[in-house]
């Protein structure tokens, strides 16, 4: 659905997006991660038409991003991390003003509004003014303008950015909703852990340069490389750290009080060998748990901390 | 979720008019202000306190002292004078207020952050900006019809007839829109600095100071009451309102497509303000130069020919330079392709892709002279040296076209263009009529034979430039070798564009794109992740 093939943005002389090469399938919540200033706005603003790429080539839907701008406007929501609502205007005549601006036939408006308002739960605000909305709600309601022509692929640049723990946690449930729907998604963030619950890909970017994209899972295998085992004792952690130092496959053992978090090799053996390894030795274990790598572990595994 | 994405439609008609959604939104935005509907009680108080001042102080005086006949004049001057009032108020709002409106249209919507979501919908950049003149219009209209009942009392007291009435409106209403469109113009340009938008504002004043002393001379000079109503005809009226409303067309589309393409050469802010500048220019020059006491000695025969001279001369020469920044290269700069893409039709691209923009720049030069034509319709002189100069202008704005298309085969770097042509210009028509007038004054001194060819070879020298031949146009002696000035400039262009009309040159002219589409089935088979370091 999304295409990019040796995208590239020049500012004089900053290159805030160099030979970007991305593919997105259709119905893919592709995370893109990455500090602040690595490229992500700019890429997002490239695929929505709004900043003309230095070099390269950009597709959404088969419609070339340059060449087809209107095309590509059609099929596609967006959402920038910072915006501006008219103030001075109600909750539906906002909404109406977007879908004017959409070219959507009067006589479906009123239809499309409601469904957009249930959808995004604004529907009891819809007489009110805008400037009395508080910010999760200017929020959704900006979410809401993004849905109004049905897009199929939605460019979000840090949607959740300023919402409380409750606005992001229904704005999560939101999206996946929306990826029920059959949605592209395409959402930016440096907050991982919004992004781990319902991405099935990722890229992760820094100073302008691709470091990794492709299905979480996939990437998650690949990078993870060394397994660390967590082993909570009910006594002795002295003799067990020892123990397991001397066993082979174990790199490191890190205590912390009774709990060792024990670093295998890459060519580490089955996890249930160290666990019959301890109870041979007579340490007694309490628990016993492979710690699973998140995206927060690969992306500082990954990224150097550079900023442009 | 109903598929809207195939519904979406071009809206036709009038619902064209109303689905605007900038005028939908500005309109409920109007009737919702309480500062809009305090401005408009106020507008109408201060057309009553107007009124009054104007109506009291003659009435009762004409009324005692006068004798009949002269108390009707009078009463009639009543009438006159309400209608200079109020015309007075529109021409204000018209030419200071509606344009300072739409000047800021755009930039409120950057400053807001709202621009970008317009930007990503489908709603053209030419919506955009008939909204902002429909809203514009809307005001007008609605001033304009709370100045009516104030106008109808000049029927009690006559002195003005229905036709000045409208007349007036109606050219008021084309100055004010003409007006707006150069306020969206700035607008669609400029950023969110302040900087921009106070020098868009002076522009504005600047254009207004030099509307309203002729537009206010057309209807209170020469008038039937002392001050009062023109003769302002039909014609003149449609006339100058197609002018106005042809240069508000102009302005939108330029508006238009600088709105989303702020990097694109059409009318850019710089030639644009330059333009103004050196016509302001002009006229202060011109003026100062009427008010020295040497001229007003020597003052000649029909005494605005030399200020129409000046105003001509700026005006063709700065199309001469617009030409230059426009045809100087055969590429198009990133940011016009779009343009070129939707607008420009097979028959230009064919030849050349910027011809409709000469051809635009060639109207909006016109405009002026035509105005100049109409205005000194009284001096046939001026109208005829300006009627005749025309041939000669549109040669010369040829061979700038063709010198700078010539140039650009051999360079695609601008700026060793410009100067090359600049130099080849130079040549041309400077110091070619230079050294022919050198070999005339030789050819007086020699034998006979050389002396005949030397003065011909002079003549023609100086024929090839365009400002001789204008020069003793102006001054009132015989064109100056006319056909053969029209044939040596004509040959000149030919023979510049001829070798850019070849095919082999013209590939040198197509647009070339960094941009290149990429073969993504070959991609298939490398995998995304390959790019992971």
């Amino acid at each position: 659905m999304i295409k990019t093939h040796g995208l590239r943005k020049v500012y004089g002389k900053l290159v805030a997006v160099d030979e970007l090469n991305l593919e997105i399938n259709e119905g893919d919540i592709f995370g893109f991660i990455g500090p602040n200033g690595a490229g992500k706005t700019t890429t997002i603003k490239m695929l929505a038409t709004l900043l003309r790429p230095t070099e390269g080539y950009a597709e959404i839907g088969g419609y070339n991003v340059l060449s087809q701008p209107d095309d590509v406007r059609r099929l596609i929501g967006y959402m920038p991390d910072f915006f501006g609502v008219y103030d001075d205007m109600k909750v539906w005549e906002y909404l109406d003003f977007f879908a004017m601006a959409y070219k959507i036939e009067p006589e479906r408006r009123p239809k499309l509004l409601d469904e957009v308002l249930e959808l995004t739960d604004l529907t009891v605000k819809r007489d009110d003014y805008v400037e009395s909305l508080s910010r999760g709600m200017k929020q959704r309601l900006c979410f809401a303008k993004t849905l109004i022509h049905d897009p199929k692929v939605l460019l979000l640049d840090e949607p959740a950015s300023g919402l409380d723990p409750r606005a992001r946690i229904e704005f999560r449930e939101l999206l996946k909703e929306l990826r029920r729907m059959g949605k592209t998604i395409l959402i930016s963030s440096h907050i991982l852990t919004e992004l781990s619950d319902f991405c099935n890909t990722i890229g992760i970017i820094e100073q302008g340069k691709l470091l990794v994209a492709g299905p979480v899972d996939v990437i998650t295998e690949q990078l993870r490389g060394a397994m660390v085992v967590e082993v909570r004792l009910k006594d002795d952690p002295a003799r067990a750290q020892a123990a397991l130092e001397g066993h082979a496959g174990v790199t490191k053992v890190e205590a912390d009080g009774d709990l060792l978090s024990v670093h295998l090799g890459t060519d580490h053996e089955d996890p249930a060998a160290l666990m019959e390894f301890l109870m041979q030795q007579g340490i007694k274990v309490a628990s016993f748990r492979e710690v699973e790598a998140d995206l927060e572990d690969i992306f500082l595994k990954i990224t150097k901390g550079a900023v442009q | 979720m109903l598929n809207v994405l195939q519904s979406a439609r071009k809206s036709r008609g009038l619902r064209w008019l109303l689905d605007n959604p900038l005028f939908t939104r500005e309109v409920r935005r109007r009737m919702r202000s309480k500062v809009f509907s305090l401005s408009l009680v106020f507008y109408i108080i201060l057309l009553g306190v107007i009124t009054c001042l104007i109506m009291i102080p003659s009435y009762p005086m004409s009324y005692k002292v006068t004798p009949t006949r002269q108390l009707i004049q009078n009463i009639g001057s009543i009438g006159g004078n309400i209608f200079t009032g109020m015309i007075w108020l529109e021409v204000l709002l018209a030419v200071l207020v509606a344009p300072l409106l739409t000047s800021g249209v755009a930039t409120a919507e950057k400053d807001r952050n709202t621009f970008d979501f317009l930007r990503v919908t489908t709603l053209s950049a030419g919506t955009f900006v008939t909204g902002c003149l429909l809203t514009t219009a809307s005001l007008l209209l609605l001033v304009f019809s709370c100045t009516l009942p104030i106008l109808g009392l000049t029927f009690i007291f006559g002195g003005v007839s229905m036709k000045e009435i409208l007349t007036a409106n109606v050219l008021i209403f084309s100055l004010g829109m003409a007006l707006s469109s150069v306020g969206v113009l700035h607008s669609s340009g400029a950023g969110r600095s302040r900087g921009m938008r106070i020098a868009s504002i002076v522009v504005l004043i600047l254009l207004a100071l030099m509307v309203i002393p002729d537009l206010l001379r057309m209807f209170f000079m020469g008038g039937r009451f002392g001050g009062s109503v023109s003769e302002v005809t039909w014609t003149q009226t449609v006339v100058m309102s197609c002018f106005l409303l042809g240069g508000m067309l102009g302005f939108s589309i330029a508006a238009a497509r600088r709105l989303y393409e702020p990097n694109n050469r059409l009318f850019n802010y710089k030639q644009y303000t330059a333009f103004f500048i050196l016509l302001v220019g002009a006229m202060v020059g011109m003026f100062t130069y009427n008010m020295s006491p040497l001229y007003q000695r020597d003052k000649p025969e029909g005494a605005g020919l030399d200020y129409v001279l000046v105003i001509y001369y700026f005006t063709g020469l700065f199309l001469v330079a617009f030409a230059m920044l426009l045809f100087l290269t055969g590429r198009l700069e990133r940011g016009d392709e779009l343009w070129r893409m939707r607008v420009h039709r097979p028959v230009f691209q064919r030849f050349d892709e910027r011809l409709p923009l000469f051809v635009f720049y060639l109207v909006l030069w016109l405009g002026p002279v035509a105005y100049l034509v109409w205005r000194w319709d009284d001096d046939l002189s001026i109208r005829q040296h300006l009627i005749k100069s025309l041939p000669v202008t549109l040669l010369m704005l040829a061979v700038t076209y063709s010198l700078c298309r010539f140039v650009s085969l051999f360079t695609p770097m601008r700026n060793h263009a410009a100067i090359t042509v600049i130099l080849l210009l130079l040549v041309f028509w400077g110091l070619a009529p230079a050294v022919g007038f050198l070999f005339q004054e030789v050819s007086s001194n020699i034998g006979v034979e050389m002396s005949a060819r030397l003065n011909r070879l002079g003549g023609y020298m100086i024929d090839i430039s365009p400002f001789p031949a204008l020069h003793g146009e102006w001054h009132g002696d015989a064109l100056r070798h006319q056909p053969r000035n029209l044939y040596l400039m004509g040959g000149l262009a030919l023979l510049l564009l001829l070798p850019t009309l070849m095919p082999s040159a013209r590939a040198r002219f197509r647009v070339s794109y960094e941009l290149k589409p990429t073969d993504f089935e070959a991609l298939k088979n490398e995998s995304v992740l390959g790019v992971a370091k």
